[in-house]
């Protein structure tokens, strides 16, 4: 497309030239005269040229930092889950469904505020299994230290719904 | 232990140590995993039940042994159920 532009361009400049020496337009010598014209018209034409994409190159090449590369918004978007997260209301239903899933819950018990122990009658190893669950569907690590306070629906539900890598 | 608060500190060495073995059962096939997770928690739930809470030494032990087979278990050339096994066995005296 460029290119295209640029070749009109310089067949103006050529037709201007030829305009100019038309008398003498079956003289050979005239004619190497106008050869020698054109060729010392084409620096001027070629700097003309070369002046005339630079702006439409700087234009593209803000273009082309303006909008990132799609390698680097492929590397971004694990970022940007912050900004499709999860609702509290989808955390509380799938946590919810976590629980009932647990082959010692029993399904009817399950409620927001469900304790594991006290409401669920889970022991720790139970919650251990359970937490474990709640990583897989979520797809998170919970760390050690974290997962030892997870004792409740509630304190499972806080955690899941402030963690910026929850899906 | 009505409260997970009061947690003593092996009670969590003994959860941690359940935690990886659960973690460590996931890289495998799910076939394998299935019979891991089975396993692990029989055993654990075995020992829960029948060690005596106040029997520390003995405690320790079994915390020692696990930490050495889930060490072995996170080869990736080890598939599990035949460590398992073995271990189990032995646990049963």
């Amino acid at each position: 497309m460029l290119l295209l532009v640029l070749y009109v361009r310089s067949e103006k400049h050529q037709h201007t030239v030829n305009n100019s020496s038309l008398p003498a337009k079956s003289n050979p010598k005239r004619t190497r005269e106008r050869e020698m014209a054109a060729a010392a018209l084409r620096p001027a034409i070629l700097r003309r040229i070369r002046l005339s994409p630079s702006p439409a190159a700087a234009a593209a090449a803000a273009v082309e930092g303006s909008q990132p590369h799609a390698l680097a918004r492929w590397l971004a978007r694990p970022m940007s889950s912050h900004d499709a997260h999860l609702t509290r209301d989808e955390v509380v239903d799938r946590l919810v469904d976590v629980l009932k899933c647990h082959p010692k819950v029993d399904p009817s018990k399950v409620s927001p505020e469900a304790h594991f122990e006290k409401d669920l009658g889970l022991d720790s190893l139970d919650t251990v299994e359970v937490v474990m669950a709640i990583e897989e569907e979520f797809k998170l690590e919970i760390p050690d230290q974290e997962a030892d306070k997870i004792d409740s629906l509630p304190l499972a539900i806080e955690y899941v719904a402030n963690h910026p890598m929850a899906t | 232990m009505a409260s997970r608060s009061k947690l003593s500190g092996i009670q969590r060495q003994v959860l941690v140590l359940y935690r990886g073995f659960l973690r460590t059962a996931r890289l495998k096939s799910p076939e394998e995993r299935h019979r891991i997770e089975s396993v692990v928690s029989a055993e654990f739930r075995e020992n829960a039940r029948s060690v005596d809470r106040k029997n520390f030494v003995y405690i320790e032990y079994l915390l020692r042994r696990g930490k050495k087979q889930l060490q072995q278990l996170k080869d990736p050339d080890i598939t599990g159920l035949s460590t398992l096994e073995i271990n189990k066995a032995s646990s049963l005296h």
